[in-house]
C-alpha cells in the first residue's frame, strides 16, 4: 500500500504474543492462527479509524 | 541499445539510484502525512524492562514502517530477490540492518542468523506472509523464531486515508 501524500496515517501497535519454548505442534499452529488473527484485526482497526473523522 | 549493455545498466539504476531516491519518497510522503500513533505503549512497556522483540507486519503495509520505530537496533527479515536488495538499501538509509532470506530461499540459514541475533539483543523484524505470500496468511517461521529465541511478538499494523489498493514490493 502506498499512501498518498497529505493522507491520514495510523501506526497501530499490538499487545505482545509469547511463545512457550516448549510449545508443542498442536500449540505452534494455535499460535500462528492468534498471530494472523492479530495482525488482521489490527490492520482492519487501522483502516477504519483512518477512513472515519478522527 | 543491446540488452548486454541494458542490463548493467538497469542493475545500476535499480541498487545505485533507487534506494536513496525511495528513501527520500518515504521520508517526504510521511512528512506530508497527518500520521497518528496508538498502542505503542506495548512495545515501550517492554523496552523500558530491557526486552527485545520480533516486530510483525503484513508485508503488504511495510512501506511507512520504517518511520514508527522505536527501539535502538533492529534486523529485518529482507528476501533475497533483486527487489528484495533495493529494499535493503533503503532500510539501511533508516540505520536497519538486513538479513537476506525467505521460506522460498535461504529460509533456513536466516532463521538460523536471526535467531542468533535476538538472543545477541537486537530487534527482529518480519512480514509473516513473506513476499510471495498467500496475503494475510502467516507462516509458522516467526512462530519457530519467537520460539527459540524467547522474544515476544509484536503486531503492528499501518492504514492511511483515501488509499490505493497498490501493494509495494509485492514480487521481492
Amino acid at each position: 500500500m502506498i499512501p498518498y501524500p497529505w493522507s491520514r496515517g495510523l501506526f497501530l501497535w499490538g499487545a505482545p504474543l509469547w511463545v512457550s519454548p516448549e510449545a508443542d505442534a498442536a500449540e505452534l499452529e494455535a499460535k500462528r492462527l492468534e498471530l494472523e488473527g492479530l495482525l488482521n484485526q489490527l490492520t482492519a482497526q487501522a483502516d477504519e479509524a483512518v477512513t472515519r473523522r478522527w | 541499445m543491446s540488452s548486454r549493455w541494458l542490463k548493467p545498466v538497469e542493475r545500476w539504476f535499480k541498487l545505485t539510484v533507487v534506494p536513496p531516491a525511495g528513501a527520500a519518497v518515504i521520508r517526504a510522503l510521511g512528512r506530508s502525512m497527518r500520521i497518528e500513533t496508538r498502542g505503542q505503549e506495548h512495545v515501550d512497556r517492554l523496552y523500558r524492562e530491557g526486552k527485545r522483540v520480533i516486530i510483525a507486519f503484513w508485508h503488504s503495509r511495510q512501506l511507512m514502517m520504517p518511520l514508527t520505530y522505536r527501539g535502538t537496533l533492529a534486523h529485518i527479515l529482507i528476501s533475497q530477490h533483486q527487489d528484495g536488495e533495493i529494499i535493503a538499501r533503503i532500510v539501511e538509509r533508516f540505520g536497519f540492518r538486513a538479513v537476506r532470506g525467505s521460506s522460498t530461499r535461504g529460509g533456513v540459514e536466516a532463521l538460523r542468523e536471526l535467531i542468533r541475533l535476538g538472543r545477541s539483543g537486537v530487534d527482529l523484524v518480519v512480514t509473516p506472509d513473506g513476499p510471495k505470500g498467500p496475503a494475510q496468511v502467516a507462516k509458522m517461521g516467526v512462530i519457530q523464531l519467537a520460539r527459540v529465541s524467547k522474544l515476544p511478538i509484536i503486531p503492528l499494523a499501518f492504514g492511511c486515508s483515501k488509499k490505493n489498493s497498490s501493494r509495494v514490493g509485492t514480487d521481492s
